[in-house]
C-alpha cells in the first residue's frame, strides 16, 4: 500500500503543476508544487483507489507508467517557426530577432547567392521562453568548418565571409523559462546535405546546436539538433 | 471586540500561509544552500597582437596564459558558473576605453566579472577590457573578497583563478618582461 501511495503522489505532481502554471497567475504557483495542496491531492487519489489493495502490483505497475509518461505532461513545450530572412550568404551576418533561435537554413548556390535563414520562438506552457545570447564566436573557416554550441545553448546566429576559404562565425544562446535553465537534449546530427542545394529544417520540437561544413559549395554540411527539454 | 476577534485569527493564518508561500522560494534558494560551480569550459588560442577576445556566451574570464612578447600568443580560459546546475546568465557590457598596457591596471565595477581583453600593438599598444553583470533565476550574483595575485612574469606565465573564483581585473606595468597581476573574487549568492 505504501508503495502505491507513494508512486500516485510522484504521477500527480506534474499534472498538478502543469495546470497551475497554465493558469494567468503564475507568482504563487511555484509553490504549490511544494506545499501542503500537493500532498492533499496526492493523499485524495489514494483514498480514491482503495480497491489498490485487491491487486497492488497491477496498480503499481500502473502508476509506474503513468510516471513514466509525466515528464511530457508537465510542461507543454512548443517550437514554433515565425520568422525567414534571407541574406547574402559572402557577406551579411544574421541574427535571429529577439528570443528566437536556429531551426533552419536552406542554401542554393554558391557564396555569391542567397542564404535563407529561419528563426523560431519557443513557449512552455504557453509562454514564451527568453533567449540570453552572448558575442560572436571565433572565425573557422568554412571549407573545414564544424560548431556545437555549449551545452544547453542553441544557435541564434552565424555570419559568413567570402567563399569557401572564408570564415565563419556563430552566436549562440541560453534559454529561460521563468527563470529557469531549459535544456537541450538529444543530440543528433543530421545526415549530409549538399551546401549548393539544401534546406534543412530542425524536426518537432528540435532546434540547431551545431554545423559542420568540408569543402566548397559542393561540399557536405550537416546540422545538429537538439530536443527542447524542461523538467521542473 | 469578540466577533471582531474572531476574524482576526483568519486573517492572521491567512496572511500567515501566504507570507509562507511568498517566502519559500527565496529561502528555498538562498538558506536550503544554493550549489555554486565555477566549471573551466572553454580557452582560446590567440595572437597577443591585436585580438578582441570575448568569451563564449554565458562564460567568464577565469584564467591566461602568455609565453613571449607582443607577436606571441595568449591563451583565455573561459568558465561558466553553475548555480544548482544552470547556468548563471553573463549579460554582456561595452568594451572599456583603452589603457596603455605598459602601466595599466583595471578593476570591474563591483559585482562584474571579466569577460573579454583586448590588446593592439607592444607595450605601448593599447589594453581594453570587456565586463559583464551575472544573475541567476533573476537575481544579482555577487562577487565578493577580491585580492590582487603576486607578480607574474608577463612573458612567462599561467594564472587560474582559484576555486569558485573568477578574474575581476588585471594590471601590467612595463613591456613582456614586466609583472602582471590578476585579481581576482569569489562568486557568492546571497538570494
Amino acid at each position: 500500500m505504501a508503495v502505491i501511495a507513494q508512486a500516485v503522489r510522484v504521477r500527480t505532481r506534474p499534472r498538478g503543476s502543469a495546470q497551475v502554471h497554465a493558469g494567468p497567475c503564475r507568482t504563487v504557483i511555484r509553490v504549490p508544487p511544494f506545499g501542503r495542496k500537493r500532498t492533499q491531492k496526492g493523499t485524495e487519489k489514494m483514498k480514491t483507489r482503495t480497491y489498490g489493495r485487491a491487486v497492488p502490483v497491477v496498480a503499481a505497475a500502473a502508476a509506474a507508467a503513468l510516471t513514466m509518461a509525466s515528464p511530457a505532461s508537465a510542461a507543454t513545450i512548443k517550437v514554433e517557426r515565425i520568422y525567414q530572412e534571407t541574406v547574402l550568404e559572402r557577406a551579411d551576418a544574421f541574427d535571429c530577432p529577439a528570443n528566437q533561435v536556429l531551426t533552419g537554413r536552406s542554401h542554393i548556390g554558391d557564396e555569391n547567392t542567397r542564404t535563407t535563414y529561419y528563426c523560431s520562438w519557443i513557449f512552455i506552457n504557453g509562454e514564451q521562453v527568453e533567449v540570453h545570447s552572448g558575442d560572436w564566436t571565433a572565425s573557422q573557416r568554412e571549407s573545414k568548418s564544424s560548431y556545437i554550441a555549449p551545452t544547453d545553448q542553441a544557435l541564434v546566429g552565424r555570419w559568413h565571409t567570402g567563399d569557401e576559404n572564408g570564415m565563419t562565425r556563430y552566436r549562440t544562446g541560453a534559454l529561460y523559462w521563468q527563470g529557469r535553465q531549459v535544456r537541450l537534449t538529444n543530440l543528433t546530427w543530421s545526415g549530409e546535405y549538399k551546401e549548393s542545394n539544401h534546406n534543412a529544417q530542425a524536426g518537432y520540437n528540435q532546434v540547431i546546436v551545431g554545423r559542420s561544413h568540408s569543402g566548397d559549395e559542393n561540399g557536405k554540411t550537416r546540422y545538429l539538433y537538439a530536443t527542447v527539454t524542461f523538467t521542473e | 471586540m469578540r466577533t471582531y476577534g474572531r476574524v482576526v485569527p483568519l486573517v492572521a493564518a491567512t496572511a500567515a500561509v501566504a507570507a509562507l508561500t511568498v517566502a519559500s522560494p527565496a529561502s528555498a534558494a538562498s538558506t536550503a544552500a544554493v550549489t555554486i560551480r565555477v566549471e573551466r569550459a572553454y580557452s582560446e588560442n590567440v595572437p597577443e597582437w591585436g585580438t578582441q577576445f570575448t568569451c563564449p556566451t554565458n562564460q567568464v574570464l577565469t584564467g591566461r596564459s602568455h609565453t613571449g612578447d607582443e607577436n606571441a600568443w595568449t591563451t583565455y580560459y573561459c568558465s561558466w558558473i553553475l548555480i544548482n546546475g544552470e547556468q548563471v546568465r553573463v549579460s554582456l557590457g561595452d568594451w572599456t576605453p583603452g589603457q596603455k598596457e605598459s602601466r595599466s591596471s583595471y578593476s570591474a565595477p563591483a559585482d562584474q566579472a571579466l569577460v573579454g581583453r583586448s590588446h593592439t600593438g607592444d607595450e605601448n599598444g593599447t589594453t581594453r577590457y570587456r565586463t559583464a553583470t551575472l544573475s541567476w533565476q533573476g537575481r544579482p550574483v555577487r562577487l565578493t573578497g577580491a585580492v590582487w595575485s603576486g607578480d607574474l612574469k608577463e612573458s612567462r606565465h599561467t594564472f587560474q583563478a582559484d576555486y569558485n573564483r573568477v578574474l575581476v581585473g588585471r594590471s601590467h606595468s612595463g613591456d613582456e618582461n614586466g609583472k602582471t597581476r590578476y585579481q581576482h573574487a569569489l562568486v557568492t549568492f546571497e538570494g
